[in-house]
């Protein structure tokens, strides 16, 4: 009884200092895990339409460009959905006219629901998307990357607090929970004020530093929107930028958008 | 037998289209109560700063502005009900607003302010009682001088005139309004009629001095836009050119085609719920191993030009999109797909194909669209899908001694087949399709009403000579395919009810034609293996149910068929694998190619087509050696080919 005893008041000494690391890494800051939480609740609106040209440059410098039309809304976990974003390919000719849909799941563990529309097949083609490490449009990012990613999925740690032009930024070290995930870890710069991450490093398995992703933000309506991204892969050198444009949140987007019918007719 | 000429059938489809549009219009202008006329619309150029008015008669319900890049523009959707204002563009002349364009959509007026250079400036829209005030703010695009114009006023406006804000007139020495309009300073002009009474609410005319050019005395007067402009604004043009050039891997080795082509594809969009597209080609062959009977045209019901026996133009499709609420509508001379495999087709019959290469050409360019109506009707997620073909048009095999000549069967004896009836109500096939998505899941459930596009070959018993026809056929299938992990999981199967078939028991001198249901379906699999590798297995079957004896091919025949598609360098590289296999016969037909892509307009494909087998095979009949009475190419017909394609978009 007396050992069940110790061991129990070790247990809860443990407990306790864990919740304090986890409650407060640096003193007078807030935990990872609370900083996490504000950057996942961050106003990201119902909807939004936007416009983008993806530069895909290789590490001898050679170019591909990509035209896209972009509608998402936010499901908020209504039929058991994150969001349902569609992509519309505006040029070069070769791709034009090509459309994709995706349905992502509220549940981190299902896999989402993908359908690509081909204009030289004619032919609405659903896709398989249990390997969240493919390139997404054969960019640096990866399916995952454009995912949702919840909070519980990994642990929280705050490094340290650095200053860039007087303005205030958390330094986070994300850890996935679950063994053998695609990254072992990431680094998430994340700006105190408007909770925006302007630079993530992204470490694989192995723990070498893989890509970068930095990103301009931009205010819109009152949201903090992607302005520009650029992923550089620090291991083959291919690069991606995104320039994102004509950015409108909460357009009251239908339903209709995210069918069969906007893969086959098109940008709505 | 009938044969529609292509001016006839695209001058009766051409004057549907304009009965369409004129319908709509004038139902739209029906439905529209005369309640908001636009009066004027005036610019005010100060320094840095551009205020656009827009006066109506009344107060507007709202308003939305948006942006929009590539051009830089500015979108203004002013909400109805609104008066139909004919569509125009009303130029200005200033250093940052390049013209202000108008047009009328169902509830709103939709103003498109087309800026100069690539950059956005800031802006505000803003409603104010009867007027829209657009505001936009470009430091970098100054005007040299302070500037009014009327760039469009309705004999209406006339008393509104004095009510439109215009730059102040007080204090014609503020030093801050010189600093606005620029270094140098602007000439002092006489003040003009309802130009330049009314307080300004802008900053710049807070402070600086009314000074108005001499060309708001001269307000544009609904300045038409050219037609140029038009076409620019609202069209869409893409296309390519491409050579294709095969090399025979046989004797004589010699090239079986160099195939240059010209294909366009016209956007027009006509309204925002209408849209016509125009697509056509031409391809000039000097070597034309694929035709070699030009007389055969000449009863072909195809809707193209031809040139000797080496040039062709062809009006691919024509047809018009509207779209109303849930329902898309489409009329005109289509494609129309169905089905989930690759290679072979299933349910994918609605439009006949041409077999002049057999089906070593992309279905997309094989099949012959047709004339018809489709209309979708969407329902959460639901598809109901509803098709009228009053065309017709038969398999086109390949010429009698070209390169691909089916070898199996007589194709020239059926050429003169009896067709149905263009355009006769009772002749027209009909088709409906019902899809719906699903968690992991899709599925459809298909009806056709049919002609086969091969016709029967009917014997007269007195002549002895075949009276080929073609025959109806009721076609009931469906398609699944399921997701899971990296695989997905395809089907697709189509029963015939009354298909026609040959029974020949020939030393019996015994031949007839019998009626059969006929199974024809597929299996596949998707497996993405890697980032950069897909694959694709499938097993096909077709089944004659209660086959009759002496039946002329398989009661039961089996195919499998491999796919790898792949990516490398930076997604420039394609390679791809499609190998397809007869099981009754042995007979194979592999399909190799490599694509790259020296940027995002040119490319380059080199691959090969291997034919191998028994000679009975549907693969097997061209790897088979030529025959006494065969054309001396038509023996085995393996080949290289490398095709150039360069795209382009106007």
């Amino acid at each position: 009884m007396k050992t069940i005893g110790l061991w129990i008041g070790f247990g809860l000494l443990v407990l306790s200092a864990v919740s304090l690391a986890d409650a407060q890494e640096i003193p007078g800051e807030p935990s990872g895990r609370e900083i996490a939480v504000m950057v996942d609740e961050r106003e990201d609106g119902d909807d939004q339409i936007s416009e983008a040209v993806w530069t895909l440059t290789n590490s001898r410098g050679k170019t591909r460009k990509r035209h896209t039309l972009r509608y998402w809304k936010d499901y908020e976990g209504l039929d058991g959905l994150s969001s349902k974003s569609f992509i519309y390919f505006e040029s070069p000719p070769d791709v034009k006219d090509t459309t994709f849909l995706n349905w992502s799941q509220e549940d981190a563990e299902a896999d989402d629901d993908q359908w690509i529309y081909l204009p030289a097949l004619r032919k609405v083609r659903r896709i398989a998307s249990g390997d969240k490490e493919n390139s997404f449009m054969g960019s640096d990012m990866i399916y995952d990357d454009m995912a949702d990613r919840e909070v519980e999925e990994d642990t929280h740690k705050l490094l340290r607090v650095e200053q860039d032009n007087g303005t205030k930024l958390y330094v986070l070290e994300s850890t996935p929970v679950k063994e053998n995930y695609i990254y072992s870890k990431k680094l998430r710069w994340i700006n105190a004020e408007t909770l925006t991450e302007p630079r993530i490093e992204f470490y694989d398995r192995k723990g070498r530093l893989l890509k970068i992703l930095t990103t301009e933000w931009e205010e819109i309506d009152g949201i903090w929107n992607w302005k520009r991204i650029v992923v550089e892969n620090q291991l083959t050198g291919h690069k991606t930028e995104l320039d994102i444009s004509n950015v409108r949140f909460n357009q009251g987007l239908k339903e209709s958008i995210f069918t069969e019918r906007s893969l086959r007719k098109g940008a709505p | 037998m009938s044969s529609t000429p292509l001016r006839r059938k695209t001058w009766v489809f051409s004057l549907v289209a304009i009965l369409w549009i004129g319908a709509g219009v004038s139902f739209a202008q029906a439905a529209s109560p005369p309640v908001l006329r636009l009066h004027k619309v005036h610019l005010t150029a100060d320094g840095s700063q551009r205020q656009v008015v827009l006066q109506f008669s009344q107060a507007p319900s709202a308003i939305h502005a948006f942006p929009l890049s590539t051009p830089t523009r500015l979108v203004i959707d002013v909400i109805g009900p609104v008066l139909p204002h004919p569509s125009a563009a009303y130029p200005a002349k200033d250093t940052l607003l390049r013209r202000v364009r108008v047009g009328t959509h169902p509830q709103h007026l939709r103003f498109v302010l087309d800026l100069k250079g690539e950059k956005l400036p800031a802006f505000t829209v803003e409603q104010q009682g009867s007027r829209v005030r657009a505001v936009l703010r470009a430091p970098d695009r100054p005007t040299p001088e302070l500037r009014a114009q009327i760039l469009f006023e309705s004999p209406e406006a006339s008393s509104f005139a004095q009510s439109i804000p215009q730059p102040s007139t007080s204090t014609p020495d503020s030093p801050q309004a010189e600093q606005q309009a620029g270094a140098a300073p602007p000439p002092a002009v006489p003040k003009t009629e309802g130009a330049s009474v009314a307080p300004s609410r802008t900053a710049a005319s807070r402070q600086g001095p009314g000074r108005v050019t001499p060309s708001a005395r001269r307000p544009a007067r609904e300045p038409q836009p050219g037609l140029f402009e038009t076409l620019r604004d609202r069209l869409d043009v893409t296309g390519y050119v491409k050579n294709e050039t095969a090399l025979r891997l046989h004797s004589p080795h010699q090239l079986s085609k160099s195939q240059n082509w010209l294909q366009a594809e016209i956007e027009f969009e006509l309204t925002d719920w209408a849209e016509l597209t125009i697509l056509g080609r031409s391809m000039f062959d000097p070597v034309n191993h694929l035709e070699t009977n030009i007389e055969d045209f000449r009863t072909s019901p195809v809707d193209r030009l031809e040139g000797g026996d080496s040039f062709q133009a062809e009006l691919r499709e024509l047809y018009l999109d509207v779209l109303y609420e849930d329902f898309d509508i489409r009329l005109g001379r289509q494609q129309i797909v169905w089905g989930e495999s690759i290679g072979l087709r299933i349910l994918d019959v609605i439009n006949p194909q041409d077999f002049r290469e057999f089906i070593l050409n992309d279905f997309i360019d094989a099949r012959i669209p047709l004339w018809g109506l489709r209309v979708d009707y969407t329902l959460s997620d639901w598809t109901f899908e509803g098709l009228w073909l009053p065309d017709f048009e038969a398999n086109r095999p390949a010429d009698q001694g070209s390169e691909f000549q089916f070898r199996n069967v007589p194709t020239q004896a059926l050429r003169s087949a009896n067709q149905p009836e263009d355009w006769r109500l009772s002749d027209s096939e009909v088709g409906f399709r019902i899809t719906r998505f699903l968690r992991n899941m899709d599925l459809s459930v298909n009806y056709l009403y049919s002609w086969s596009d091969f016709p029967v070959p009917f014997l007269d018993r007195n002549t002895f000579r075949f009276k080929p026809r073609h025959e109806r056929f009721h076609l009931i299938g469906g398609s699944f395919n399921y997701a899971f992990d990296v695989f997905v999981i395809r089907g697709e199967g189509g029963l015939r009810l009354g298909e026609h078939f040959v029974s020949a028991d020939l030393p019996k001198s015994y031949y007839s034609i019998r009626q059969r249901e006929f199974l024809s379906y597929v299996l596949g699999l998707d497996w993405t293996v890697h980032d950069n590798l897909m694959a694709n297995v499938q097993f096909f079957q077709n089944v004659i149910f209660n086959a009759p004896g002496a039946l002329v091919g398989e009661s039961v025949e089996n195919a499998v068929s491999l796919f790898l598609l792949s990516d490398f360098i930076n997604e420039t590289l394609h390679p791809q694998l499609l190998v397809l296999y007869g099981i009754n016969f042995g007979d194979l037909l592999i399909r190799s190619q490599v694509r790259y892509d020296f940027s995002d307009y040119l490319s380059a494909t080199i691959g090969a087509d291997f034919f191998t087998g028994s000679r009975s095979g549907l693969f097997g009949q061209f790897a088979a050696p030529v025959r006494d009475h065969d054309r001396y190419w038509t023996g085995r017909n393996s080949r290289l080919f490398l095709e150039v394609k360069h795209s382009f978009a106007l």
